[in-house]
């Protein structure tokens, strides 16, 4: 059973993320773990003043404001409060953070940015974005995201732009334009998504750049997430970053374990 | 880009048009003078006045065709608009002429009733005469009325065609406008076949009430239409219903604030103001997508040429200053339970609810006993302290629980060096 993390903030954004992580743990069947800073120092403050029990206190307040979300949701979870960084905490390879923050992290997690959206999904869009190139990024990707669209229901969109291969005609098919290496990802992408029996299809174009590309094809074919992962070899100008900054479509970032 | 077939260039359409009513005319006129047949005189006469829009349609065309200039920023297209006026009131004055012909016809089945109403209305009801009809010139008869209707109904078929390819409205009206001809042709030969034949006019008089309400019917909706160009009204309630729809389902747009459609001739132009909370450097990628979906959608409810002008407005910021009851030994802050131990104030700006800026303040000692005025004199509208209570109100100012006494899950990141 997958775990799913999220942060507990009073801001509108992190109440957005707490919905959201409610929400993919309801549709997951999976456990839902709600994180709180852990501020020792100031919790030792407070009991110099008289309040003994003031971590107890927020843990109450916290479980009784989560629970009501679920129960306003009618997601029947019960979630587990923990205290500290997800990030660094959580080291099962198949659970999922919620949180913009946490996306920007290489953890051993899957993180998700929900950019804004109250769930996977919500404005009706169907598919996962699984974009590919020649690299072994999409293959770490895929590991998650495939079990995750087999779970959720949702067919894959496998996006790849590719360089103009000189020398071929102008209105030659995008995928002639493809590499043997590009290829070979494709085929095993594939064949992955089939073992899982996982509906798929496949948009090949010749794309100016890779992240403009794959943030606007997201767009264009209605897709619900977009699924990545960071290259092991990327220093700066990571196209994940570039994606988490341009994205307006929930991004999922497969965690640190899965490369 | 994709080319349009040769065939269907809206010149050599319009011309294929001109050599018919040119065709039309010689032969009907021949031909209805030879058998004293008003009928077919008259729809040849009728033919010449299609000459001349089929000319005024063809001008239509080609203003409509210039490009958009500074002067005309959504083109000249409207001017297909006034060509869907004219030819939709053309069409009701024929289908209200071909009405009373055919009325007229029947009543002079029952000579006391046609009198009766002659004795009403003395002028301007048409009077079907008599046919002269032989052997010699029947085959001649037959093809030209049968062989009219057939090329009325094939050059309306190529006519709207090429109209809705090349996005002409005229065209498409001028080629409803031919096939209402195709339809009063056929009615006009199956009545000279009865006649002839049976002796037994008075079929064409039904046949042709029917064939005036289809006409009547086409050209109240080119009236219509054409209307609606003119005086730019919107596309209805369902399409704009559709609009909002797609928008909202695109990802970066939280609000739709205003939707306006309207027709410039074919075209349908939508205005659109979004408002989106995403970076403004995905503005594009947003406004790209939905230019693509809205194009899916609106033809499949039959717009096939629109145009989009979409304004992306960011969220109108709501501001508001917050406070929490603080305490703080000089290292560290944390969230008061009560305003009694509290010893600082944290000000928080909120932007949208998001933390925008916030300041440790110490709590005001000169202001004993007047800490609303203090906190209102701030603009505070909320303050907040660590625990589950509920709200009460000091002085404008409401007091309120938060859960956490953690300023970093509360937002309030990255405390001063120095507190």
């Amino acid at each position: 059973m997958r775990q799913v993390h999220v942060r507990y903030g009073v801001s509108p954004r992190a109440q957005m993320e707490l919905g959201f992580a409610i929400d993919l743990a309801r549709r997951l069947s999976s456990h839902l773990f709600v994180w709180t800073e852990e501020d020792r120092a100031a919790r030792d403050l407070l009991k110099t003043v008289g309040i003994p029990e003031a971590a107890a206190r927020e843990s109450a307040h916290v479980s009784d404001r989560v629970r009501l979300r679920i129960l306003q949701m009618e997601a029947r979870l019960t979630p587990t409060f923990c205290q500290g960084d997800p990030a660094q905490a959580v080291h099962d390879p198949n659970a999922i953070v919620v949180g913009a923050e946490d996306a920007k992290r290489r953890s051993v997690a899957s993180a998700v940015a929900a950019m804004g959206e109250p769930a996977i999904g919500a404005r009706g869009a169907a598919e996962i974005c699984l974009p590919f190139a020649n690299g072994e990024s999409a293959r770490h990707a895929a590991r998650t995201a495939i079990p995750l669209a087999s779970a959720l229901g949702m067919p894959l969109l496998f996006y790849h732009a590719t360089w103009r291969e000189e020398g071929l005609p102008s209105d030659a098919p995008a995928e002639r334009h493809m590499t043997d290496e590009a290829f070979e990802v494709f085929e095993l992408l594939c064949a992955l998504a089939d073992k899982a029996r996982v509906r798929h299809r496949t948009v090949v174009e010749t794309a100016s750049t890779i992240v403009e590309g794959t943030v606007r094809a997201a767009l264009n074919e209605h897709c619900a997430l977009i699924a990545l992962a960071r290259g092991r070899h990327v220093g700066r100008g990571s196209y994940v970053d570039q994606i988490l900054e341009r994205s307006v479509i929930p991004v999922l970032v497969a965690g640190r374990s899965m490369a | 880009m994709k080319t349009r077939p040769r065939w269907l260039s809206p010149y050599l359409v319009m011309g294929v048009v001109l050599a018919m009513y040119a065709l039309k005319v010689g032969l009907k006129l021949w031909i209805g003078a030879r058998i004293n047949s008003p009928t077919i005189t008259g729809d040849g006469s009728h033919n010449i006045a299609d000459i001349f829009e089929a000319v005024a349609v063809l001008i239509v065309v080609i203003v409509a065709n210039l490009p958009p200039d500074e002067r005309y920023p959504f083109g000249r297209k409207g001017l297909e608009s006034i060509a869907r006026v004219v030819i939709g009131a053309g069409l009701l004055a024929t289908a209200l002429h071909f009405a009373a012909s055919s009325v007229m016809g029947m009543l002079g089945h029952w000579p006391e009733a046609d009198q009766a109403v002659r004795s009403f209305a003395p002028f301007g009801l048409p009077r079907p005469a008599p046919l002269h009809m032989g052997p010699d010139v029947l085959w001649w008869v037959i093809a030209v009325t049968f062989g009219s209707a057939i090329l009325s109904f094939a050059v309306s078929w190529y006519e709207i065609r090429a109209g809705k390819v090349n996005g002409h409205a005229s065209m498409v009206a001028d080629g409803q406008e031919t096939r209402s001809d195709g339809l009063i042709e056929a009615t006009i030969f199956v009545g000279i076949c009865a006649e002839y034949a049976f002796n037994a006019a008075w079929i064409e008089y039904p046949l042709g009430m029917g064939v005036a309400f289809l006409v009547a019917r086409t050209g109240r909706e080119l009236f219509s239409e054409g209307l609606a160009g003119l005086l730019q009204r919107s596309l209805g309630p369902e399409v704009e219903k559709a609009i909002r729809e797609v928008c909202l389902a695109t990802h970066g747009v939280r609000e739709v604030e205003q939707v306006k459609t309207f027709r410039v001739g074919s075209a349908a132009v939508c205005i659109l103001k979004i408002l989106t909370d995403a970076p403004a450097g995905s503005h594009d990628d947003v406004k790209k997508a939905l230019k693509k979906r809205l194009a899916v959608r609106l033809a499949e409810l039959g717009i096939e040429d629109a145009e989009y002008h979409l304004r992306f407005s960011r969220l109108p910021p709501v501001d508001a200053r917050v406070a929490y009851a603080a305490v703080t030994d000089g290292r560290t802050i944390a969230v008061a339970p009560d305003l009694e131990t509290a010893t600082h104030f944290i000000v928080v700006d909120l932007k949208n609810g998001g933390v925008k800026r916030w300041t440790l303040e110490e709590l005001p000692g000169a202001c004993e006993g007047r800490l609303s005025d203090w906190l209102a004199a701030k603009r505070i509208t909320k303050l907040y302290v660590f625990g589950d209570r509920p709200a009460t109100m000091l002085g404008p100012v409401q007091i309120s629980g938060v859960p956490s006494y953690a300023l970093d899950t509360l937002g309030l990141n990255d405390p001063p060096p120095i507190i």
